[in-house]
């Protein structure tokens, strides 16, 4: 009798734990979208998506990694895409510019340097 | 305890994780479609690049008609735009009769025809279009040689991007 309540026992706590680590799963996956990374990544790949749209040959302009939008750790750019990495969150999809110009990003210790040639 | 039954009580435990599974990815599923929000910048891209495409077929004011030849439908790749796919520009060049004299577009108007249904239907002017930009302005236009005055009508539509 004592062994089959020890079973019992043995079940619920293995079940608990089970289920506390699916939801701390399920939780970590979702911080992402609750502490707004996602929300602030975009706000910065488009702001400076249209930064680059609408600047001319010969401007430049600068990316402080200490942003307002969270910590900016690398700016990248690719097939006329650029994607930003904030607060840990790297950028799967990026965002597109459509400037006709040359573009290229450098890393210059407190910030990002972005060249328009 | 026999083995038939610590297996029983082993596979009632998957089925209750299997069922915790389905719940929370339904519940987590969910709540995050709501939380992700989608950052609209459609009508500035609409502006700017309403700009650029008037930047470089009016260069200091002057259409030259002869640099278009062949590149009526391609008036995206003339000026050199990248990431054209979600793009619709149409620009339409008239003299002072209202007459029409040169039209250059590219891309898929797309969404256009459900403002053009919307007007029809509608008594309301001026509908807003998310990514819709349009603009006419004065310019001179050279054509074989001659310069005339004309209206250039600039139309930009920018689609979503997913």
């Amino acid at each position: 009798m004592k062994s089959k309540k020890g079973d019992i026992l043995n079940k619920v706590v293995v079940e608990i734990i089970l289920v506390g680590i699916l939801f701390a799963l399920f939780l970590y996956i979702n911080a992402d979208k609750v502490n707004a990374r996602g929300v602030r990544q975009q706000v910065l790949e488009k702001q400076t998506a249209l930064l680059i749209d609408s600047a001319v040959p010969g401007m430049s302009f600068e990316i402080k990694k200490d942003n307002l939008n969270g910590r900016v750790s690398d700016i990248k750019i690719r097939e006329g895409r650029i994607f930003v990495t904030v607060q840990g969150l790297a950028s799967l999809k990026g965002y597109p510019y459509f400037s006709p110009y040359s573009v290229s990003v450098k890393d210059e210790g407190t910030k990002f340097v972005v060249y328009i040639k | 305890m026999n083995k038939k039954a610590v297996m029983g009580d082993w596979a009632s435990l998957i089925f209750h994780l299997v069922w915790v599974v389905i719940v929370g990815v339904a519940v987590f599923g969910i709540s995050s479609i709501f939380y992700s929000h989608y950052v609209d910048v459609r009508d500035a891209e609409a502006l700017i690049l309403s700009k650029q495409i008037a930047n470089c077929i009016s260069k200091e004011g002057v259409v030259d008609l002869e640099k278009f030849s062949g590149s009526e439908r391609e008036i995206l790749s003339f000026c050199e735009i990248g990431n054209i796919d979600r793009f619709y520009v149409s620009v339409e060049l008239y003299d002072s009769n209202r007459q029409s004299i040169k039209n250059f577009s590219q891309g898929d108007s797309g969404t256009l025809w459900i403002r053009d249904f919307y007007e029809k239907i509608s008594d309301e002017e001026d509908q807003y279009m998310p990514g819709y930009f349009e603009i006419e302005y004065p310019s001179f236009v050279n054509l074989n040689g001659n310069l005339f005055e004309a209206n250039v009508r600039l139309e930009v539509l920018v689609n979503d991007e997913f």
